[in-house]
């Protein structure tokens, strides 16, 4: 079966192999010049701290849009892989009638299923590792400058979460092209109930993923602390009894608000007010550090849904007509 | 049973809401070219891939070689199926499917299918997309008796060939079974084709089976009759009328024999088997006859 996979596939492989290579190279020495500009730019700002986040913004993303195209190109690669790889597996075999060929050899349906669902998965594995490895290097300078890398596209092209998606959008795709046995409708299935996952992952579950820390923090500024790379999940205001705040057009409501304060006028005096008088913002956020925490527990998540894929799959292929 | 390569019992397979087949009871004998001839749609396909294990049947059983189609290996490894379009990988070499043969197969005999292949002249080192329809139901062919098979079933292995194609395909076949003892199943609408090659018969018709049989016993238990209109009435009682026209004089009749014709009135004749397949295949139901306003009273006085 292995030998058969090889011939089929060889051709792609060896395209895709060249592919990783160019992008490596290409990944390689631009990444000189990132690393380069960067340590120029501490070495410029040093002591500057105020000035270094925009100035660093400024140097690594101005002028050009390479470093959005990494991140995009490592984005997406999960999708790109289920699509191009996961929905065929089976669907092309229905569309060419060649199932009727390779169903009937001396071998069982599931153990041609585990046996391509295995060389592809681990191929894909070794693909995405590599350029994750090669985006996250790549990256590395900006991440030290950008501070927040949880909430970001940035999360999904870094780490291990790119493998987690590839598993799961192989095991979906190979399971859409099961159900439905043509490539095209399996392919645009595979995308959309991806991109549903992985927009409903980073938008509601993600954040929850870890219990979030909170924090108080004065409403004059300063003191941002752990913040300053931390990923902001919400901020409220609170009264000295940590009570929430209600607002109106964004500033406290008179209401609840000290009788001293509620002459003063101007944003920065009355911030000054409600600081004396114990008010804060009570803000709840992921801390840097649980970045591989938050990255394990979300491939652990998308790799439990790739394997109710898989399940799906040997099920429904062992049962159905072919 | 036991000696049946291919049995099924009230078999039958529902696409949605249309029967492809339906109460189905076949016997072939282990050692026969069985043809499994009938009109388009008749089920021929459900009835081979049922038996190769690629649909399930949604009510009754088949039987292959003794056991139930599954997915054990060595099961697989005795049954070899050719479907109707031939479908190989068509990106490969003929020698990389004659690969594909030997890694999937372990009872596969390379010269088998690589002696047959190469005394037919075709090349094994295109792309399969570049050869001929024959060429490729030829690699199909050697794939499937490669492995060695016990059983073989073709789908309409000749439909796509021309006549020279045709023939040679054709006695590949009996070579192939003459030297493995194997039993065949080949479906085909073209009675010609199997006249020459097979020696059992399955005639399916409206989803089920009308007729099965030894070619030689079924042609063997059949007779044209002819005669003057008039006679038709009571002397044909004890034999089963399988077709019938008439002139104003005359009527032509072909009879299933119940024993002998002795009536001198009827003029008597061997059929052939396209005859045969015709009469049968034209021939309404059991269930449309009882409806039917054109039948005869002789069907009336049976028993």
């Amino acid at each position: 079966m292995t030998w058969l996979i090889w011939q089929q596939q060889r051709r792609q492989v060896i395209v895709v192999g060249i592919g990783l290579v160019l992008a490596a190279v290409f990944l390689g020495i631009t990444g000189m010049f990132v690393a380069d500009s960067y340590h120029t730019l501490v070495q410029h700002c040093s002591g500057q701290v105020h000035g270094c986040g925009n100035l660093s913004n400024a140097v690594l993303w101005g002028g050009s849009r390479l470093s959005d195209v990494v991140v995009a190109v490592g984005f997406l690669t999960p999708f790109v892989i289920g699509i191009f790889w996961g929905a065929p597996l089976v669907a092309r075999e229905f569309e060419e009638g060649t199932h009727r060929l390779s169903w009937t050899q001396s071998v069982s349906r599931r153990r041609w299923l585990a046996v391509h669902m295995a060389w592809t998965i681990g191929a894909a594995i070794v693909l995405v590792a590599v350029m994750t490895l090669l985006i996250s290097w790549w990256y590395s300078p900006i991440n030290s400058a950008q501070h927040n890398r949880l909430g970001s596209a940035v999360f999904d092209s870094q780490g291990l979460v790119p493998i987690g998606y590839t598993v799961c959008a192989i095991a979906l795709g190979v399971a859409m092209g099961a159900l439905l046995r043509r490539s095209v409708p399996a392919m645009g299935m595979t995308f959309l109930i991806m991109a549903v996952l992985r927009y409903v992952t980073s938008e509601y579950l993600r954040p929850h993923l870890l219990p979030a820390k909170t924090i108080l923090v004065s409403l004059t500024g300063g003191g941002l602390g752990p913040l300053r790379d931390g990923w902001v999940l919400s901020q409220t205001i609170v009264n000295s009894a940590r009570q929430p705040v209600p607002l109106l057009n964004g500033t406290p409501a008179p209401s609840a608000i000290p009788g001293a304060c509620n002459v003063i006028q101007s944003g920065r005096q009355l911030g000054a007010c409600l600081d004396a008088h114990g008010f804060h913002y009570l803000v709840a956020y992921q801390p840097a550090n649980h970045f591989w925490a938050l990255q394990g527990a979300e491939t652990a998540m998308f790799l439990a849904i790739g394997i109710v894929f898989v399940v799906f799959t040997f099920w429904w292929v062992s049962r159905r007509d072919a | 049973m036991s000696d049946s390569a291919l049995s099924s019992r009230g078999l039958a397979k529902r696409y949605r809401d249309k029967w492809a087949l339906k109460s189905c009871d076949v016997e072939v004998p282990v050692g026969c070219i069985a043809a499994l001839v009938g009109p388009n749609g008749a089920g021929k396909t459900t009835l081979l891939q049922l038996a190769a294990g690629l649909i399930r049947p949604t009510s009754g059983e088949v039987k292959v070689l003794g056991s139930a189609p599954n997915q054990d290996p060595a099961w697989l490894a005795q049954v070899g199926f050719l479907a109707q379009e031939v479908p190989l990988y068509r990106r490969l070499t003929g020698d990389q499917l004659l690969g594909m043969g030997a890694h999937l197969n372990p009872s596969w005999k390379e010269t088998i299918a690589r002696d047959r292949l190469e005394s037919l002249g075709i090349a094994l080192d295109k792309n399969v997309a570049q050869l001929s329809g024959g060429e490729r139901a030829q690699i199909g062919l050697a794939l499937t008796l490669g492995k060695q098979p016990r059983i073989l079933l073709l789908d309409e292995p000749v439909a796509s060939l021309d006549p020279l194609a045709r023939r040679d395909f054709l006695s590949s076949l009996t070579e192939a079974q003459f030297e493995a003892e194997l039993t065949i199943v080949l479906s085909s609408h073209l009675v010609a084709d199997i006249e020459r090659v097979c020696d059992y018969l399955v005639l399916l018709s409206r989803s089920q089976v009308q007729l099965a049989g030894r070619i030689d016993e079924l042609l063997a238990a059949h007779r044209w009759v002819s005669g003057l209109r008039q006679t038709t009435e009571g002397s044909l009682a004890q034999h089963e009328i399988i077709s019938e026209s008439h002139t104003e004089r005359q009527s032509t009749l072909m009879v299933r024999l119940n024993g002998p014709i002795h009536d001198p009135r009827w003029e008597v004749g061997d059929v052939g088997l396209e005859d045969l397949v015709l009469a049968y295949m034209g021939r309404k139901g059991v269930d449309d006859m009882a409806q039917t306003q054109r039948r005869l009273s002789i069907v009336e006085d049976r028993p």
